[in-house]
């Protein structure tokens, strides 16, 4: 105990400095992760008057909330589009440039990879928006290779508005991913490549056999801070469609949105948000307990 | 011998239809800034440079510089705050023993975990509470909270990674724990704060509903919500006018790569994320 104190005496200085980042998450985000539970549990539009009405928001949102299928189908699309968008095509893209013999080749290629991404994110949505327009390049395009019968409003019809927003982007390059893959491609030993080359393996099989295991550890990370940030991402359909036409590409962040910044209803946000952490948090534990198991098969 | 040479052209061709596919929007947004309206009904794909047509700029200069100006204000400060909170304790937890240091760690990464989806509601009545609303400092503090763990955690490991014998012999010539810090190990450390910052000020940059919420008043919006409503300027909604816009809003992020690529890529190269 009295050495305890001791050191936490001689360390005094050090958890002086540390009060500053304690102070930040403390404020800006434990406290309001708290804060959200107990807010989701009030009939509470911003102002003096709170009721406290137990999980009324919960039996709302589960039993009578007419858009949270549609919500939740949505989103579950987008996310697995996305995470092929932000993790496959990344490392295909990692695995061709990794094989390029030009040494030169490749490192102006890794430069216009990254270029793209400091393009604001903003205003790639804000483009894609325009290309999609009735008179759009999208359309214009199709005139051009004589598809004109596909030519539609594609973020203005509701049968095909989510496969609009899912193609936005395209080809979804994803600069920083890319280079996060390549690095790992470099830290692969040349031994093992030449052994691969001893053995008569083909590309393919040194991509199954050794690439891919030995990558494992980057396409662990990347999936899941793609899942996390995916399931709550609303930023694009935000501003492509605002989750139109007719709520037709609704997704939980665009519902939380409304419902707490045009509807004033905090409480029924709240719970929104509450819930759909908890559906991250699942699936996060589900995709680390997976990838670990795969990960101890492999090694 | 020849197939070797096929894939080798497959692979350029790939990574060439890539980047061709990647760029023509980003050239599409260049070339249209500087056309007029009438040389854009002619020929609406590819560039016209009979008729360079700067007029577009004048017009959407006034109205997107003082976006640029309001975003590069929050970035920088918010980026600053992240290194300086960030670089000090994460020279703390690789440099020292002290009790409590596992657990007060987790919980600093623990913020990594927790969605900005179930903090945006509770955050947003924060903010107002504390009379925030409409100041970056709403955006400014709430941003480096978010940014502390990321960076803490590139940071730490580089750190921890210094080769030890290094510092332990300037301290035996007597050098204060000061000194060491300020003078060995933070040159040491450059290639890892471009990268840290440079990651940063991405997020902070692009960042789109938070400030949306926070800030109405037009003369203190950032960049992304400023483009957002850039249609419902008056003059601004010609669609030429509106691609000079977007190619203005493009260039500070570009510029300030230009400066520390070399660093971001060593940071990049040194296994910033290993997995």
């Amino acid at each position: 105990m009295r050495h305890t104190l001791k050191s936490v005496y001689k360390a005094r200085y050090l958890y002086l400095f540390l009060l500053i980042p304690f102070a930040f998450i403390a404020l800006f985000i434990f406290y309001p992760f708290f804060r959200g539970f107990q807010i989701s549990l009030l009939d509470w539009s911003g102002g003096n008057r709170t009721e406290f009405v137990g999980f009324d928001n919960y039996r709302e949102l589960f039993w009578n909330e007419p858009l949270l299928g549609r919500a939740v189908r949505n989103i579950l699309i987008l996310a697995v589009a996305g995470i092929l968008q932000a993790v496959g095509i990344s490392f295909l893209m990692a695995w061709v440039i990794h094989h390029i013999r030009s040494a030169k080749s490749k490192y102006v290629m890794r430069i216009f990879v990254i270029v793209p991404s400091l393009i604001p994110a903003i205003v790639g949505y804000l483009l894609w928006k325009k290309f999609y327009e009735p008179e759009g390049l999208v359309n214009r395009l199709l005139g051009l290779v004589g598809l004109d019968f596909l030519q539609q409003a594609w973020l203005g019809d509701v049968s095909v508005v989510v496969t609009a927003i899912v193609f936005a982007g395209f080809p979804w390059l994803n600069g920083a991913n890319t280079l996060i893959y390549l690095a790992g491609f470099l830290q692969i030993p040349k031994e093992m490549y030449e052994a691969a080359k001893i053995d008569g393996a083909t590309s393919w099989r040194t991509l199954w056999h050794l690439e891919i295991p030995m990558l494992a550890g980057q396409t662990r990370i990347l999936l899941l801070l793609s899942l996390i940030s995916l399931l709550q991402n609303y930023d694009n359909v935000f501003l492509l469609t605002r989750g139109g036409p007719m709520d037709a590409s609704v997704v939980p962040g665009i519902l939380l949105y409304k419902n707490a910044f045009l509807f004033g209803r905090y409480g029924y946000a709240s719970a929104i948000g509450v819930s759909l952490f908890a559906f991250i948090f699942i699936l996060s534990l589900l995709s680390m307990r997976l990838s670990k198991e795969s990960g101890e098969k492999v090694s | 011998m020849s197939m070797r040479k096929t894939a080798e052209i497959i692979r350029y061709a790939f990574v060439i239809l890539m980047l061709a596919a990647t760029f023509y929007p980003i050239l599409f947004m260049l070339f249209t800034s500087v056309k007029s309206t009438g040389s854009l009904a002619i020929n609406f794909f590819l560039p016209d440079f009979t008729a360079v047509h700067f007029e577009n700029f004048k017009t959407a200069a006034p109205k997107v510089l003082p976006y640029i100006g309001n975003s590069v204000k929050v970035s920088l400060l918010t980026v600053a705050g992240i290194l300086f909170v960030s670089a000090g304790s994460a020279y703390i937890f690789a440099r020292f023993t002290f009790p409590g240091k596992a657990i007060l760690y987790q919980l600093l990464m623990a913020t990594m975990m927790i969605p900005i989806v179930l903090t945006f509601v509770p955050s947003y009545l924060l903010v107002r509470d504390l009379g925030l609303l409409n100041s970056h400092s709403a955006l400014i503090l709430p941003g480096i909270a978010v940014g502390l763990a990321f960076a803490m955690l590139l940071l730490r490991t580089f750190f921890e990674s210094i080769d030890q014998g290094l510092i332990e012999a300037a301290r035996i010539d007597g050098a204060r724990e000061i000194r060491i810090l300020l003078q060995l190990v933070l040159p040491l450390t450059v290639p890892m704060i471009a990268t840290v910052s440079i990651l940063s000020i991405l997020r902070t940059w692009n960042d789109f509903l938070w400030p949306l919420v926070t800030i109405s008043r037009d003369s203190l919006r950032t960049l992304p919500i400023g483009l957002a409503f850039l249609v419902d300027k008056p003059g601004s909604n010609q669609f030429t006018v509106m691609m000079a816009g977007y190619t203005l809003a493009s260039i500070p992020l570009v510029v300030l790569f230009l400066f520390a690529m070399k660093p971001f890529m060593d940071g990049i190269n040194a296994g910033a994320i290993k997995g």
